[in-house]
């Protein structure tokens, strides 16, 4: 798309060119997974807001998968599994469309999903469960954790 | 579609949602998971035979699926195995509703899910505004008879009461399925129990301190401003 776009604005006879504000946003993110190594986190999505006038995102990241939705209107990050222990970094240019008078941003927060199975982040472990009945039978106990994401948000 | 109740007197409003919660968690159970107008419509005689049997006298009685099935078996439920009618008058007025006697399991085996969910706000300077963890310990039990229960979490009261050394969580507040004696967790913060045959949530929880966040978010985000001609 072209980003010469003139404006013509004739004011007693003669024209003036109003300014176009044209502008870029660079993002630069670093995710670092907090959890044993011997564990890993699934369905990771991380959302990172862009403005309405986004033009174009070109994004570099190190793992997963990253686009531009502009139907989210967020830069939309993807991890199926995302090991413990892991760091990754994803940079983004973002170019927006050119504006005649500069709307600020209002910036809204970052906003991440996931789950990692056989952790809890509060800590909390099954430390027993007994079963006492009048027969004295065997039990098999099973015991699993998942941690989610309820609101997890970020601010910039 | 909606669930409305109606109320002469000033009731207490938590009542009110729970009865509403439980009554679509039964009629789900008769009608299956996606009932519309049409199935509540059909099912007029069940569901106002359910309704009976789950209010008196605007009073909520009976709301536990298992027990209800077993006398109240129109439509597509059918009743596992007949029960004593002896049983049955105990079932209904006894103490403890939500289990029957005479369960019987091969294997006795029980599945625990501790499922967390983490709430996290950070400010754009790194403060935390807000972070919390709510967790659920979900059980699935398949066990014979009228077993008691004793669970354990690393709650932080118990295990510095115990004088273990190692660390424990600091609970901030619970919530129990009815089946836990309450009396008895308040004396001594342990949660003891008949369980309900099959799946059920044992307890819900909130910690606020000493959280482990899974993951770090560092952003730097750069605005550039040009004017083009």
């Amino acid at each position: 798309m072209s980003l010469a776009i003139f404006i013509c604005i004739t004011c007693s006879g003669s024209n003036l060119y109003a300014f176009l504000f044209s502008s870029r946003i660079s993002i630069n993110l670093k995710v670092i997974a907090n959890f044993s190594d011997q564990l890993f986190a699934t369905h990771v999505v991380i959302k990172i807001p862009v403005p309405k006038n986004t033009a174009k995102a070109k994004i570099k990241h190190s793992f997963g998968r990253a686009k531009y939705e502009p139907e989210q209107q967020a830069i939309v990050w993807r991890v199926k599994r995302f090991p413990g222990k892991a760091e990754c970094h994803i940079q983004a240019d973002v170019d927006l469309m050119p504006t005649v008078r500069p709307k600020p941003w209002s910036r809204p927060p970052i906003n991440a999903e996931f789950q990692v199975p056989m952790f809890t982040s509060s800590g909390v472990h099954v430390r027993f469960l007994r079963v006492y009945d009048k027969s004295g039978y065997h039990t098999n106990r099973w015991v699993r954790y998942i941690t989610k994401a309820g609101s997890y948000q970020i601010r910039i | 579609m909606f669930f409305v109740a109606v109320t002469r007197s000033n009731v207490n409003p938590a009542l009110v949602f729970e009865y509403l919660y439980q009554l679509v968690r039964i009629l789900k159970s008769y009608l299956g998971d996606e009932f519309d107008e049409n199935a509540m419509r059909n099912n007029m005689t069940l569901i106002y035979e359910l309704m009976d049997e789950t209010m008196d006298f605007g009073y909520p009685q009976n709301c536990a699926v298992d027990v209800l099935k077993l006398y109240i078996n129109l439509g597509s439920v059918k009743a596992q195995d007949e029960p004593e009618p002896s049983q049955l008058t105990s079932q209904i007025t006894g103490a403890i509703d939500w289990r029957r006697e005479g369960i019987r399991h091969k294997k006795n085996e029980v599945y625990i899910d501790v499922l967390e969910s983490v709430n996290l706000l950070l400010s754009s300077t790194g403060n935390v505004l807000r972070n919390e963890v709510t967790g659920a310990v979900q059980m699935n039990t398949k066990l014979t008879g009228m077993p008691e229960c004793k669970f354990g979490l690393n709650d932080k009261l118990v295990i510095e009461k115990e004088g273990q050394r190692k660390p424990g969580v600091d609970i901030d507040d619970c919530t129990f399925h009815r089946c836990v004696r309450l009396g008895k967790f308040d004396a001594d913060r342990t949660i003891t129990f008949i369980p309900p045959d099959g799946e059920f949530e044992l307890m819900k929880y909130r910690v606020t301190d000493n959280i482990d966040l899974p993951f770090r978010i560092i952003p730097a985000v750069q605005e550039e401003q040009s004017l083009t001609k």
